[in-house]
């Protein structure tokens, strides 16, 4: 039974300048960046693991929350509200349109336990005119990332003791978490590639959303996290020798003397020794087996999205949703689910939502239930019945080629308009009528999945560093500069906290070697060899001429601070594309194409021996990043290019780029990244090479096969064709050898 | 060896096509498959490439069918937790799997239908002796006349073979049966029939009880005789006189051979037939059977016994003690039997008989239900899969015998599922618009290609889908009533020989008309839905498309169940015919079992012509063994412009006089294999869509023409306080005669 401890309802105004939680109180932030803690629509909701100290639990806390709000949204009845560990502690209306609002409450005593927690947001927006279906994509509240988050007034700064505290760090009101990482100046691979491996595993523990790693020759007075790690002797040369002394496996939290600095120290005599004392820095179970408290479990398995391996049955209750009784007339229910790298994304199955709900008489005809898997409308069910209907497990199906490797984001929309909604009246809107719900006992069905790495697969390897995973594959960084090699660090770390485990591949220096092997390389233009940059599939001159021109890439200047990520005006773009796709359902246009694209789908590209050449990747215009997958040469495997403008820039945007908001957004051959617009994918690959991974069982090949027909309908039709005529002349041999003759 | 390899290369190959085939591709992939197959078979078919071509043909086209199939299966059934939409989905499902199942089972039978070379000729001393068995129960003796003249005029050794008249309707039993009417009946046939027999050098033989009907009739006549080979002709089969040195040449070449069949081949249209007038261009609905499915049931050693026009080893009958008699179909029985103990049977598809088929609607139906009950009677006692002794090649031979009568149970859930939709907005098919394209239509194509591809010379498109509707209603009755007691059925006589004389309602037409109405209110309901409600317009579309389909069938059958007059095409064979005392120089325009009708120029006649006045007609034999004459007498006379048709009825016949009328009414085989094959040209879908469409207009037109004449007849009738028969159509002009009809153009050829 879930107990509502505490209900308030606080209304303080907070001067919305402030840079930091109040002063002398430690802030634990959503760890969110500014487009996560925007709440869209009339329903929307977001949950966030968040780490508690053993001293912070005991201690008096408080839940911040700072907004603003779409001046279309109606206070009277748009509600944000906060659950904690699954149990309501505050409501407040959403009034904060002109001035900025506040939500500040103490939680109860005891509700907080040590280690993660559940904080749930949820937002309830009406329009305060227009109850259009079009008009609900005005509604929005953005929450303040610089001051929301929870608040411990007793506590200063959060005391690490041990490894776990590591995940109290808060990020900054961007959402990063900054690790400043020990190695001296010209550092060889080996040593590169301890730290390396040293500060993944520290982003991994501290649950860094949005590393962001700076190299640092020595470890200064400031306050911040650091990262020591190496061979001891390597390090003492080097001048870390206050953190290199004693003998043996060394692992451990120092540098508290100073306050606010928290420096983890991996060192080992020899090189086994620190492997082990790096590879101590991992969480020691996974997140599935920790015992959190349940709801924080389950918010932390979902934070990057719910794994999902294989065929699962699962209800959507473990994947964040709540059942949820809606008046509105676009409901949302939202969650992401993350599969494995070697997933093989086509058109062989369907997975299924198999959803309980229920929706009231006097619905509109147009009323439906869609799913939209990665901002695609996947599927759909309509919502016919006059008198309404309470149903059980109707299935609705999305072709699983319509998913990828990693973070897939799935929307349950249900469009519930109703005839009064063309009125509008206050009354109507006041009453809230209940036109919907959603039960949580609904399921996600995942069939069997085709386990194949199929390259190039740009979001395979970001979500997992596939096919980076084994110590065979190589890291490359071109030159021994810093900002390289940050940006490199960055890189690795944050593919290391999507994936839960470390980048296997080895650091090197050494171009020839990369060159022979599958290689992850990150590093500006100038410093690659070009023919390796062509081998890469990427049109150099086009690159060359993009970023060598005088000031292209702004390579002179310094990055003060991480920059927001998208402007309102980009958000409003993704919206309104968003839109139009579902305009189609608003007003039909009855069109050759259009029934041709509903029907029939068909195009050049879903023909191997139709499909164009495969044209060398072209950075477009204002992009500062350019990322690029290829086949190595001779066999040599996968290559992944991550090519900054210059050191400087790759620096500064690497930055940007592990934001959540834009990694997610890349995938396929290539991408680019600009500071204006973020991250996108450039091109789909025409040409694909496979990659084994599972056992390859009958099952599996079968499934793989599938696949590989689906995307590519020529190949099916001829190979069935051919074993077609096949049959037919061994049909012809075996009947006329068989009976009785003429 | 040869045959393990080929046989095992076979097999791989279809193991990697089955693979390959269910591999879970994406609807587009499934289109575009589809479409290659769909392509790649039309290319063939327009070359009309044979040999290997056939096979590759049917392997592109069962692509498409186990795509759909496996994607039917996994896709598209309800859930289970819908039970109202399961159950229904469930059942269509079944329906579907029934006709894939015989599509695999036909596709195996006609791989490579065989045509049997001639027999070897035998020398005189060498030909066995033949026992003929034209076994009877309620046949006119005028129609019996006529077959067992021509059995006993068939080309062979006189002492070579007897023929022999097998009567149950005076048998003892008959004779003394309590009702005294009857059983005067049944001794004047006894007598009759005698008399006829020893006329006509054949021999009477009847029984004392009414045992086992026909099987029962014939095992009578196998314990009292004893040539080495038994031919047996139903009392209408009237065989050609090269039968016998057709067959019985075959037994001498294979020991182990205990059947050769024959064709049946029928000179008169069935109710279809004659009421969608396509006697004359379409080939009959038994061709497809005769022409290539026993071709192909031959090849596997399969072929079937069907009751008559066959040839039987006496020694293997008596291994299984005569024929079989424990169900209605003692012909499908007795070669089960003979098959199960290594004997062989074979076809020759050379069409020797000329026989009826039943006139009106009702018999019919009479006639295909005990087919249908006596199949499923032997599926359910005596079923072939169970048979030891049969190869697997001989089960799925005698499977697809039997399952193929099954359809009218199968066929119900394609009758009622779109209502449900119409109705009850229930789903039990669930596809969306796109896979309902990608997959059921093209599947639906490709197989109407297969189909049309195997038996388009023999079978238009869609005419299946009329025959089947028709039968459907009453046969599902009938089948329902086998499962609930297997041995209940009894044999009945097929009612020959009727013709009608004018055009009415079938006294069967009445749930034809319900059907009917249902669809057109249905379709009317969906058209309106689909104006009113928006959203559901794609599964409305489909499914008014299915109804749509269903609503022209039964309109179809509308045409089917409203009975035409018979109407033959003049027959003009010149006569000489002799009245009073003067020659007339004449044309038989038509004949049959009672009579005859003769056309003469008016300017010859010089005197007056009465009623009642006997004459002769004389005409020249086709073959050539001079001229024969036989005896009628006037019934009535007809004056039309310049010429005067005279009705006879004929007089007293002896058994020259049959040769006579024989050679007017049936063709030589010559002729009859050209009718046959003149019918045969290779149509294709967009033909047999057409005359599908045009029949269904036209049944709907002639059907409600019909309701309405007959409706206000009833209601005139019942004004009136003397009820009178309405006179409908046209009455009949001048045809002397009530019973049988005869071939028309065949025997003119």
């Amino acid at each position: 039974m879930r107990l509502i401890a505490c209900l308030a309802i606080v209304l303080v105004t907070f001067p919305a300048c402030a840079d930091s939680g109040p002063r002398g109180e430690a802030l634990h932030r959503l760890g969110a960046d500014r487009l996560q803690l925007r709440f869209e629509g009339e329903t929307a909701a977001r949950t966030w693991p968040i780490y508690v100290t053993q001293a912070e639990a005991g201690a008096r806390a408080r839940i911040h929350l700072g907004f603003t709000n779409a001046i279309s949204v109606m206070p009277e009845v748009s509600l944000l509200s906060i659950t904690v560990n699954d149990v309501d502690v505050a409501q407040t209306p959403i009034a904060a349109a002109t001035d900025p609002g506040a939500l500040d409450v103490e939680l109860p005593r005891g509700l907080l336990t040590p280690g993660y927690n559940s904080v749930r947001i949820a937002v309830a927006q009406r329009h305060r005119v227009d109850c259009s279906m079009e008009a609900t994509y005005e509604l929005w509240t953005q929450l303040d990332p610089t001051t929301s988050g929870l608040a411990f007034p007793g506590v200063a700064d959060p005391h690490i003791e041990m490894l776990d505290d590591l995940a109290a760090i808060s990020p900054d009101p961007s959402g990063a978490t900054t690790i400043r990482l020990a190695l001296p100046e010209d550092a060889d691979a080996q040593a590169v590639d301890n730290a390396m491996r040293a500060v993944e595993a520290v982003a991994i523990r501290a649950g860094a959303q949005r590393p962001h790693v700076e190299i640092v020759d020595q470890v200064d007075e400031r306050p911040g996290l650091f990262v020591v790690a190496g061979q001891r002797d390597y390090l003492m040369q080097h001048g870390f020798a206050a953190f290199a002394s004693g003998t043996g496996k060394t692992l451990g939290i120092e540098g508290q003397e100073t306050p606010g600095r928290v420096v983890v120290v991996a060192v080992g005599d020899d090189q086994k020794q620190t492997a082990d004392a790096i590879d101590g820095v991992l969480p020691a179970r996974m997140i599935e087996e920790r015992h959190e408290n349940p709801p924080a479990a389950r918010a932390l398995a979902s934070q990057f999205g719910y794994p999902v391996r294989g065929a699962l049955r699962v209800p959507l209750s473990e994947l964040g949703v709540r059942t949820e009784e809606f008046s509105g007339r676009l409901f949302r229910a939202a969650f992401d689910i993350t599969l494995p790298g070697d997933f093989y994304p086509a058109d062989y199955d369907k997975l299924t939502l198999s959803l309980t709900a229920g929706y009231a008489s006097g619905l509109s005809p147009t009323a439906q239930i869609l799913v939209r898997v990665n901002n695609h409308e996947a599927g759909s069910a309509p919502l016919k019945n006059p008198h309404g209907a309470v149903f059980h497990d109707r299935p609705v199906s999305v072709p699983l080629g319509a998913l990828r490797p990693g973070v897939n984001h799935v929307i349950i929309e249900a469009q519930t308009p109703d005839a009064a909604d063309a009125a509008c009246e206050v009354k109507h809107v006041m009453d809230g009528r209940k036109r919907f719900v959603l039960f949580d006992t609904s399921e996600l069905i995942m069939p069997p999945l085709a386990r194949v790495g199929r390259m190039p697969n740009l979001a395979a390897t970001l979500s997992s560093a596939f096919p980076y995973l084994g110590e065979d594959g190589l890291v490359f960084a071109p030159s021994h500069d810093r900002r390289t090699l940050a940006a490199t660090a960055s890189f690795l770390s944050r593919i290391a906290v999507v994936a839960q485990h470390p980048v296997g591949a080895r650091f090197t220096f050494d171009r020839e070697a990369a060159q022979r092997s599958a290689t992850l390389a990150v590093g500006a233009l100038d410093d690659f060899p070009s023919a390796m940059i062509e081998q890469a599939g990427v049109d150099l001159a086009s690159l060359k001429k993009l970023w060598w021109r005088p000031n292209a890439a702004d390579p002179g200047a310094e990055p003060s601070r991480l920059q927001p990520l998208l402007g309102s005006g980009d958000v409003f773009d993704q919206w309104a594309q968003g839109a139009h796709t579902s305009a189609v359902e608003f007003a039909p246009r009855v069109t050759v194409s259009a029934i041709y694209d509903r029907y029939i789908n068909i195009h050049r590209s879903d023909f191997a021996m139709l499909r164009p050449p495969e044209r060398p990747v072209e950075a477009p215009e204002n992009s500062t990043i350019l990322l690029a997958q290829a086949r190595g040469q001779h066999g040599a495997g996968t290559w992944t290019f991550v090519i900054g403008a210059t050191q400087a820039s790759l620096g500064r945007d690497m930055a940007n780029l592990v934001a959540p908001s834009n990694w997610n957004g890349i995938e396929g051959r290539s991408a680019t990244f600009s500071p204006r617009s973020g991250a996108r994918e450039l091109d789909e690959p025409t040409r694909i090479w496979f990659i084994p991974t599972d056992s390859l069982t009958p099952g599996n090949l079968r499934l793989i096969a599938a696949g590989y027909l689906t995307a590519n309908l020529d190949v099916y039709a001829l190979v069935l064709l051919i074993v077609a005529v096949a049959l037919g002349f061994a049909t012809r041999a075996a009947v006329k050898v068989h009976g009785n003759k003429t | 060896m040869e045959r393990w390899i080929k046989k095992a290369v076979w097999l791989s190959a279809g193991l990697i096509f089955l693979s390959l085939a269910t591999e879970p591709v994406g609807v587009r992939s499934q289109f575009v498959l589809a479409l290659t197959m769909i392509a790649g078979m039309a290319i063939i078919r327009t070359f009309g490439a044979g040999g290997v071509w056939r096979q590759i043909f049917l392997a592109m086209g069962t692509a498409v069918v186990i795509r759909y199939f496996f994607w039917r299966t996994v896709n598209t059934l309800p859930p289970l937790n819908d039970p109202w939409n399961f159950i229904p989905g469930v059942l269509l499902y079944l329906a579907e799997l029934y006709s894939t199942v015989m599509l695999a089972i036909s596709l195996f039978v006609v791989s490579d239908p065989i045509d049997r070379a001639p027999p070897l000729p035998l020398a005189p001393e060498d030909l066995p002796s033949v026992d003929i068995y034209i076994p009877t129960y309620n046949e006119d003796p005028e129609l019996l006349a006529m077959t067992v003249v021509a059995a006993a005029d068939m080309d062979y050794p006189k002492d070579k073979f007897t023929v022999w008249l097998l009567d149950d309707g005076g048998s003892d039993q008959k004779c003394n049966q309590d009702n005294p009417k009857k059983a005067r009946e049944a001794r004047e046939r006894r007598i009759e029939l005698t008399a006829l027999a020893n006329e006509l050098g054949a021999k009477y033989l009847t029984r004392a009880k009414n045992e086992h009907a026909k099987a029962g009739n014939m095992n009578n006549c196998f314990k009292q005789s004893s040539a080495e080979l038994i031919c047996v002709f139903d009392a209408d089969h009237v065989p050609v006189r090269e039968f016998l040195n057709r067959t019985v040449g075959y037994f001498r070449e294979d020991p182990k051979l205990f059947l050769c069949q024959t064709p049946h081949f029928f000179t008169n249209p069935d109710p279809l037939e004659r009421n969608l007038e396509t006697f004359q261009s379409m080939p009959s609905e038994n061709e497809m059977f005769y022409g290539i499915i026993q071709k192909g049931l031959d090849k596997w050693n399969g072929a079937f016994f069907c009751g008559s026009a066959a040839v039987i080893r006496r020694s293997a009958l008596e291994l299984v003690g005569g024929f079989s008699g424990i169900t209605i179909t003692e012909d499908c029985e007795t070669a089960l039997d003979l098959h199960a103990r290594g004997w062989n049977s074979m076809y020759v598809d050379r069409p020797m008989i000329s026989g009826l088929q039943p006139e009106t609607f009702a018999s019919f139906i009479g006639q295909r239900s005990r087919w249908a009950r006596g199949m499923f009677q032997i599926f359910l006692l005596k079923n072939p899969i169970l048979k030891r002794g049969l190869s697997l090649a001989q089960k799925i031979c005698y499977l697809s015998n039997m399952t193929y009568w099954f359809f009218p149970i199968f066929r119900l859930p394609f009758l009622i599922s779109p209502l449900l939709f119409i109705y009850f907005n229930m789903q039990i098919y669930i596809a969306n618009m796109q896979e309902f394209i990608a997959y059921t239509a093209l599947y639906m194509v490709a197989n109407m290609m297969m189909q049309n591809y195997l038996y388009g010379r023999v079978r238009w498109a869609l005419v299946s889908e009329v025959y089947e509707y028709v039968q459907t209603i009453y046969l599902a009755r009938g089948l329902f009533s086998v499962i609930l007691n297997p041995y209940k059925p009894t044999f009945n006589v097929t009612d020959k020989g009727n013709s009608l004389d004018k055009d009415h309602l079938s006294e069967l037409s009445t749930p034809f008309f319900v059907l009917f109405a249902v669809y057109l209110i249905s379709m009317i309901v969906c058209v309106w839905r689909w104006f009113t409600e928006r959203e559901a317009n794609e599964l409305l579309a489909v499914v008014g498309l299915w109804n749509m389909f269903n609503l022209l069938m039964s309109a179809a059958a509308l045409g089917v169940v409203s009975e035409r007059r018979t109407f033959r095409a003049p027959l003009d064979r010149p006569v000489d015919l002799a009245v009073g005392s003067s020659i007339l120089p004449g044309a038989v325009i038509d004949v049959s079992y009672g009579g005859c009708r003769v056309s003469v120029p008016a300017d010859r006649i010089m005197q007056p012509i009465t009623e009642g006045a006997p004459a002769v007609v004389d005409v020249q034999l086709r073959s050539g063994a001079g001229a024969q004459s036989f005896p009628v007498v006037v019934k009535n006379i007809l004056t039309r412009d310049d010429v005067v048709e005279i009705g006879f009825a004929f007089g007293k016949l002896r058994r020259r006089h049959y040769q006579a009328i024989g050679d007017l009414m049936f063709g030589e085989v010559e002729e009859i294999a050209a009718f046959r094959l003149g019918r045969r040209r290779r149509r294709g879908i967009n033909h047999g869509v057409a005359m599908f469409f045009i029949w269904s207009f036209r049944g709907f037109k002639r059907g409600a023409t019909l309701l309405v004449v007959e409706w206000e007849a009833r209601r005139a009738a019942k004004a009136k306080p003397t009820p009178a028969p309405a006179p409908i159509a046209e009455p009949a002009v001048a045809i002397p005669h009530d019973t049988a009809p005869a071939p028309a153009k065949v025997a003119n050829g």
